[in-house]
């Protein structure tokens, strides 16, 4: 056996190499000590693993899963039949949890530096709309690469927001055109907004839900949107535009000429 | 790995209930590993044990539940997080222990170490942690992350040739 196969069996499995492995190291010091250091490397990994540390309560948390779902069956049947985002675990366990008086979360989320898992469902929910929104983006898109002007009304934009309890000031609109503006449903229990500005990439679009504000901005993107998600006073604003596109630009643009009005 | 059965008792609940004790931790520990964050970790557990008590019926060979888990794992992480790469922080070091009895050297070397499998491309840092963390064969692996036994066994041979080339071990004879 060549150094090169005893490395390549070596390095895929250390700990069961095969008995013809073991022999050669046993009878070559360079071999043994290959394998000596290797199996030590991962008694590293092992002891670097096994020190992260599991918090307090999540037992407690899992093993308390089979009643929140019992309460959830008796308590809450609709949801059972809600599409799979919505009958996320996270949803009905926070009614569960209230009942079960199951703490911790709270605590434990407030040590997080980046979103939350409802933040990030909250996202994803947003990205799930937009796509069911393709045909309005294609053609927002063409109408903008033919420079067809298909600008809305303001009063068009002014309608959209009221659903939101939000009033934008109409230079927004000498500054950006505006090609789209509809009260929109993404989460039934929210109301929602969306707007389609002209971007250097397409369009740029703006959702307004008002919901709970996340804790602090992230960014969200997959393999066709960047976007960004900016708390609010009464809830989040969430700029989604083509891969490429400043967004810094139209977050600022919406941010300074906002105003709520309810 | 094919070990012991972890499942115990008669019902659905006991048979859950020893699921969760025996591998709550090592889930949790690879989920960290996945996330990087304790909260979106901890909230990818509960998921994954929610989703294990809904299907623990389907589970047919108790030997195979850690593989299964995990599975499961890797599945709820892909739907739930992998599409977003929020501005997460490098692993918090507040989540890894810091043994009172450690020499600073040793501390060191786990910052190292920990940085370095960091850097691994996730296609060699996952089966590399699937295999000494979960203690799985390359067959179980390669179920896991669904690729064949011999793509397995080359990234696993890869991951270890890139850690032990940054910490010059083996230094004169690389393989690669």
């Amino acid at each position: 056996m060549d150094i090169l196969e005893f490395r390549q069996r070596v390095y895929a499995n250390p700990e069961d190499p095969g008995q013809e492995v073991l022999d050669a190291a046993a009878e070559n010091s360079t071999l043994q000590k290959i394998l000596d250091e290797t199996r030590h490397l991962d008694a590293r990994i092992q002891g670097l693993v096994s020190s992260i540390v599991v918090p307090e309560g999540l037992k407690e948390k899992l093993l308390g899963i089979p009643d929140a779902e019992a309460f959830e069956s008796e308590a809450v049947p609709n949801l059972v039949d809600m599409p799979a985002a919505n009958s996320s675990f996270f949803h009905y366990y926070a009614i569960a949890a209230s009942l079960l008086l199951v703490i911790g979360v709270t605590f434990t989320l407030s040590f997080s530096s980046g979103p939350n898992a409802n933040e990030i469902a909250m996202g994803d929910g947003v990205v799930r709309h937009l796509y069911s929104e393709a045909p309005e983006m294609a053609m927002v898109n063409a109408a903008r690469i033919q420079a067809i002007p298909t600008a809305v009304n303001w009063e068009d934009v002014d309608t959209a927001l009221t659903g939101v309890g939000l009033q934008l000031a109409n230079s927004v609109g000498q500054r950006s055109a505006v090609f789209y503006a509809n009260p929109c449903i993404i989460f039934p229990e929210y109301s929602s907004a969306h707007l389609m500005l002209e971007g250097s990439q397409g369009a740029v679009n703006v959702f307004v839900i008002q919901n709970t504000p996340v804790r602090s901005e992230f960014q969200i993107n997959d393999e066709r949107f960047d976007g960004t998600v900016v708390p609010i006073e009464k809830g989040n604003l969430i700029l989604l535009g083509e891969d490429g596109e400043n967004l810094d630009r139209f977050k600022d643009l919406i941010s300074d000429n906002m105003e709520w009005v309810i | 790995m094919s070990e012991e059965p972890v499942l115990h008792g008669n019902t659905k609940q006991q048979r859950y209930e020893s699921l969760v004790a025996a591998l709550y931790q090592d889930v949790y520990r690879y989920a960290f590993w996945l996330c990087k964050n304790q909260a979106l970790a901890e909230d990818l557990v509960q998921e994954t044990f929610l989703r294990a008590w809904r299907s623990l019926e389907s589970l047919q060979n108790d030997k195979a539940a850690k593989a299964w888990l995990f599975t499961i794992l890797r599945r709820e992480n892909a739907r739930l997080y992998e599409r977003y790469r929020p501005d997460l922080v490098d692993i918090e070091d507040q989540a890894i222990a810091e043994k009172g009895d450690q020499e600073p050297d040793a501390q060191m070397d786990r910052e190292l170490l920990h940085n370095a499998i960091n850097r691994l491309e996730a296609d060699y840092r996952d089966p590399l942690l699937l295999q000494v963390v979960g203690g799985f064969s390359g067959k179980e692996i390669a179920d896991i992350l669904e690729l064949n036994n011999n793509t397995v066994m080359t990234r696993l041979f890869r991951a270890r040739s890139k850690l032990k080339q940054e910490f010059g071990l083996d230094a004169d004879d690389l393989a690669e």
